[in-house]
């Protein structure tokens, strides 16, 4: 194998993160060149031993203490020493990520909006070892995109379970505080591999519209109406033995949803019911009743008067048809001359004795 | 210290090779050591820098859990970030810094390290500030903490022009 006399990374690409040079046969007064924004990691036997910062370095016993002091304590290297060197970028990268997740279940019908996401986040290598290590060692993965893809993962699970710890009324109103603490808790996943967090941007949150309504409080009682109506809808059609109607009788699945058609059907039978209204107070009272529970008049329909002309019935008290606008005028009681009972206008025989009312 | 004795200092702890190297080389070791060592001290407040951000982000979300956070969280940040990697990437000695047409010389190189050594005692003031914030936060008090939080923007913010002064003090700019 030839002895390399220089060893540099010059042509890295926008999207590349670290480069291995497998198997590199170095010596002594090899020149190791380190860009401004990046690192080297010497390797060998699969150890990471020296890191690298910018600048032209000379491979001396000086330089790479470790990996000579070790290998030379043991008689492996003389002057010239295999070993792997990975560069790793220091550069920003930018992963981009996005999903869907849901809010807290929120006020009294544990609404839970569907919350849509996308944004990118901006990274850079803090620690190389550690990257080198726990992240590209194992992989072989040498892009950007190899780290996006691996960090949306955890990216996405720290929004869905930050979301979800937010009711819709929250997100709302402090969508940049959620985004925040979403950012700084990634910051640790990040450091697991060696990365730094530097912004975690959210591009837009797609909150839909009835999360919004939702948010604001009619919107929250209208939604509320809706959803007691849609089940209560359900909870009619389902009867007479169907699933529903089954766990509801067996007891089973007695949630809130229930709990308000219930309080809904018994609204219902409640407005179903008939009332009598007092012509004296206004007062409703049920049907059957014969005086009135307010202030005591009578509840009994009023007398109605016939039109003497076209037959239409007036209500008592009236003066003129409603009909034809003829006088309605009241003829007085016919008392009986053979028995003295008194008869009501118009009859023609007593109904007491049956004389003749003259 | 003055440029004089720091570089006495340097040139002390050099070994008989640099010696050799100096004298040969008109002092290139020498001006080769003030440059790492300078670099060093930069290593040194980049991390301080580093372990700054990690305790700020300790303090920030336990300001957003409790509802005591302010806009100047996340600028404290930011300005971290933004000075942290000025410190760490700054030129240290070579042309860039340095007048391009005269040579550069151990003493002018030893002025760039005695400038860069004064401005510790900035940072370590604003080590102390998030150090007090970062007890605040683990006792629960909050009281003070966005006052507190400005103080150490606007620290940092002055740290940040002091070290904008460096490049000015040692590149002449008149025509």
């Amino acid at each position: 194998m030839p002895i390399i006399e220089r060893v540099a990374w010059d042509n890295a690409g926008p999207e590349d993160i670290a480069y291995r040079f497998p198997k590199l046969t170095l010596k002594y007064g090899s020149q190791v060149i380190v860009k401004e924004n990046q690192w080297a990691v010497f390797f060998r036997d699969g150890k990471a031993y020296d890191v690298f910062g910018p600048g032209r370095h000379t491979i001396t016993s000086n330089n790479i203490p470790l990996l000579t002091g070790a290998l030379k304590a043991l008689g492996i290297i003389g002057d010239i020493f295999d070993c792997e060197v990975v560069f790793v970028s220091n550069s920003q990268f930018r992963a981009n990520f996005g999903g869907k997740a849901y809010s807290a279940p929120s006020g009294d019908i544990k609404y839970q909006a569907e919350i849509g996401f996308y944004g990118y986040m901006l990274y850079k290598v803090e620690d190389p070892k550690l990257f080198v290590v726990e992240f590209f060692g194992n992989r072989g993965a040498s892009t950007s995109r190899d780290v996006e893809n691996y960090i949306r993962g955890f990216i996405n699970e720290r929004i869905i379970s930050e979301f979800g710890r937010h009711d819709i009324f929250e997100v709302v109103k402090n969508a940049d505080v959620t985004t925040d603490k979403v950012a700084l808790k990634i910051s640790d996943e990040a450091a697991r591999v060696g990365l730094k967090v530097i912004d975690c941007v959210f591009e837009g949150i797609n909150i839909p519209e009835e999360a919004r309504r939702f948010a604001s409080g009619l919107g929250a009682q209208a939604m509320m109406m809706q959803y007691m109506k849609e089940t209560a809808g359900e909870l009619k059609g389902a009867e007479g033995g169907g699933a529903a109607a089954a766990g509801l009788g067996a007891g089973v699945g007695l949630t809130m949803p229930f709990l308000m058609a219930q309080q809904l059907q018994q609204a219902q039978t409640a407005q179903a019911q008939q009332v009598v209204i007092c012509p004296n107070c206004g007062a409703k009272n049920p049907v059957g009743m014969k005086f009135c529970g307010q202030c005591g008049s009578s509840l009994a329909p009023p007398a109605k008067i016939k039109c003497p002309k076209c037959g239409a019935e007036n209500p008592a008290g009236m003066k003129f048809c409603g009909q034809c606008g003829s006088p309605l005028t009241q003829t007085a009681e016919t008392t009986c001359p053979n028995c003295g009972a008194k008869n009501p206008p118009g009859m023609k025989f007593c109904g007491n004795c049956g004389a003749k009312l003259g | 210290m003055s440029e004089k004795e720091t570089l006495e200092k340097v040139k002390d702890r050099q070994g008989l090779l640099a010696k050799i190297q100096n004298v040969f080389r008109m002092g290139y070791a020498t001006r080769e050591d003030v440059r790492e060592i300078d670099k060093k001290l930069r290593d040194l407040y980049y991390a301080d820098f580093k372990s700054l951000r990690h305790k700020w982000e300790e303090i920030y979300l336990a300001a957003l859990n409790a509802g005591k956070a302010a806009e100047d969280f996340k600028k404290v940040i930011q300005v971290i970030d933004r000075v942290g990697e000025k410190v760490h990437r700054a030129d240290y000695g070579y042309a860039g810094l340095m007048d391009r047409k005269g040579s550069i010389r151990e003493t002018e190189l030893t002025r760039v390290l005695n400038y860069d050594k004064a401005l510790n005692d900035e940072l370590q003031s604003i080590v102390k500030a998030v150090d007090e914030l970062y007890n605040d936060m683990q006792t629960g008090n909050w009281t003070d903490a966005i006052a507190k939080a400005r103080n150490i923007k606007s620290l940092i913010l002055g740290f940040e022009s002091k070290w904008d002064e460096r490049e000015k003090q040692f590149r002449p700019l008149e025509v």
